[in-house]
């Protein structure tokens, strides 16, 4: 299993991988929803299903669809990093 | 006149079956021939179920209790395992098995039997094979039901998955009967043995589901081991796409497509579609009424059922019945673009699984596909994408997503590609 930091960073390269300006730096308070957000809606369906891929790869479920996931969503979208640290927390509580 | 009787008339001096089941041909002598169980314990106006299939002496029974005047429950032995069930939705009165004939204790009526019972009519129960919740007991009148058959029709030979529980299978069987017909029941349910069953026996026409006739396409049969007999191919019980049915059209130009339509809850309907190469049907027959609301079909038909024995109505204050089809209308014709939860909403932009899918059929080496939408918290739902290659190649995702992102609107674009087998139920419908 990846270290946390490892794991944040390829998060990050996901995200830049979906951005339309290519030289735009992911950091931690890099906004995914609201006015400011870098991401259109579908881009950021598609970065979650591909975080679903990449923890298949690792060997955990990502959940960002159940009942339990929606009522954290708001939270967990709201910057580059929430949703980094979301991702690591459930790694972690299924290692 | 009753209708064993009747039917006499009809076939007096004809030496052809009227069936060939299994390999086995049955006239309708034989019927009449045979040794007939003990009837004595039914009387009229009782719910009986009877298990069955179409062998002589299920049908000799099932034409003398209608004869009787009771509610007749037809069931097959592939449902034993919930025929405890239906005899109890049902309210039946007797059981027929084989040549046992038992009567169940129960206390129950329903006003719509009692109905049946004062008119002094016959009736039949037919279970629906819906995916959701316990099937439901819908209840006809079959006194009206067989008023249909007093007009003669001309017949062509059919082939047919006989079903002895279904109304389309008791349907063909009456219509075979009064108007002298042959219907073919096919001996297994593959491609190649269904069409080697229609050239040995001269089958005209062949009713089909749109899943069979793309496995048709897949499997290389079309045209060469499509029999020349074969003049009319039909296919209902789910959507079909245009580029399958213009494939077929173009390979076969000497078969007649026609669309079939239809649900037990209302009896019979007939179906005429707009040209051999149209999706575009018109909805009608005698009795029958069809409006459209909020894109949905509705129809309302004088020879729909009384109504369920377990279930609340689904027809509203005035008859109507809502089909759940969405459709698009052209002139008086309908073409179904899919059902009501069939449609997908991306943040709030909705449209239907069939758009997507028909680009998708586009695509080289694509034989089957399925669109889905998951639910999401970001977009509500989003659009994820089953495809099953052609046997011919493989799909590549990449390139496939690349083309339907060119043809499609962006929400419609499919976030998840999957390439495998579709599947497909034992009536060929994709599951």
């Amino acid at each position: 299993m990846s270290s946390t930091k490892e794991t944040k960073l390829a998060i990050f390269t996901v995200i830049s991988e979906l951005l339309e300006d290519k030289s735009l730096e992911v950091t931690d308070e890099m906004p995914l929803i609201g006015s400011k957000s870098v991401l259109d809606s579908m881009r950021l369906v598609e970065l979650c299903l591909a975080l679903e891929d990449k923890a298949s790869e690792m060997g955990f479920e990502f959940d960002w669809t159940s009942d339990a996931a929606m009522s954290r969503s708001r939270s967990m979208f709201r910057t580059a990093g929430s949703l980094a640290d979301e991702f690591i927390s459930q790694m972690e509580a299924q290692q | 006149m009753k209708i064993l009787a009747k039917l006499g008339e009809i076939w007096d001096g004809i030496d052809y079956p009227f069936l060939i089941h299994k390999g086995e041909e049955l006239r309708f002598s034989e019927i009449a021939s045979q040794n007939p169980i003990d009837l004595s314990e039914v009387r009229k106006g009782d719910v009986v179920a009877i298990i069955g299939d179409f062998n002589p002496s299920s049908i000799l029974t099932l034409l003398r209790l209608i004869d009787i005047g009771v509610v007749v429950v037809p069931l097959t032995v592939e449902t034993r395992h919930e025929h405890e069930y239906f005899f109890e939705s049902a309210l039946v009165d007797v059981v027929i098995d084989g040549t046992e004939v038992q009567r169940r204790q129960h206390h129950q009526t329903h006003e719509f039997i009692e109905q049946l019972r004062t008119l002094g009519h016959a009736g039949l129960v037919l279970f629906s094979t819906g995916t959701t919740g316990r099937p439901k007991a819908i209840l006809h009148d079959l006194t009206l039901f067989l008023k249909r058959f007093e007009t003669p029709r001309p017949t062509l030979r059919t082939i047919n998955f006989l079903l002895f529980d279904h109304i389309g299978g008791i349907n063909t069987l009456l219509h075979t009967l009064f108007n002298k017909g042959v219907v073919i029941a096919p001996e297994s349910r593959t491609v190649d043995s269904i069409l080697e069953t229609c050239r040995k026996y001269d089958v005209e026409v062949l009713p089909t589901t749109p899943t069979f006739l793309r496995m048709m396409l897949m499997s290389g049969a079309v045209p060469s081991k499509v029999p020349d007999c074969l003049k009319v191919i039909t296919y209902g019980t789910e959507r079909m796409d245009q580029p399958t049915l213009d494939e077929l059209c173009a390979l076969l130009p000497n078969v007649d497509f026609r669309q079939t339509f239809g649900m037990s809850e209302l009896g019979i309907v007939r179906v005429k579609s707009e040209a051999r190469d149209s999706l575009y049907m018109k909805v009608g027959g005698e009795g029958v009424e069809t409006r459209v609301v909020d894109g949905v079909l509705q129809i309302r038909s004088s020879s729909r059922m009384l109504g369920y024995l377990n279930a609340p109505s689904p027809f509203d204050a005035d008859g109507w019945y809502d089909t759940k089809d969405v459709v698009e209308v052209k002139d008086q014709y309908y073409k179904v673009t899919g059902r009501i939860s069939d449609v997908i909403n991306v943040g709030g932009l909705k449209f239907m699984a069939s758009e997507v899918e028909r680009v998708a059929l586009q695509f080289p080496n694509v034989s089957l596909v399925k669109a889905t939408p998951k639910p999401n918290p970001i977009t509500g739902q989003h659009v994820e994408l089953l495809v099953q290659a052609t046997s011919e190649g493989a799909v590549d995702k990449e390139a496939l997503l690349d083309f339907l992102k060119d043809r499609l609107q962006p929400h419609m674009v499919p976030k998840r590609i999957r390439v495998e087998s579709v599947a497909v139920g034992h009536r060929f419908k994709k599951a």
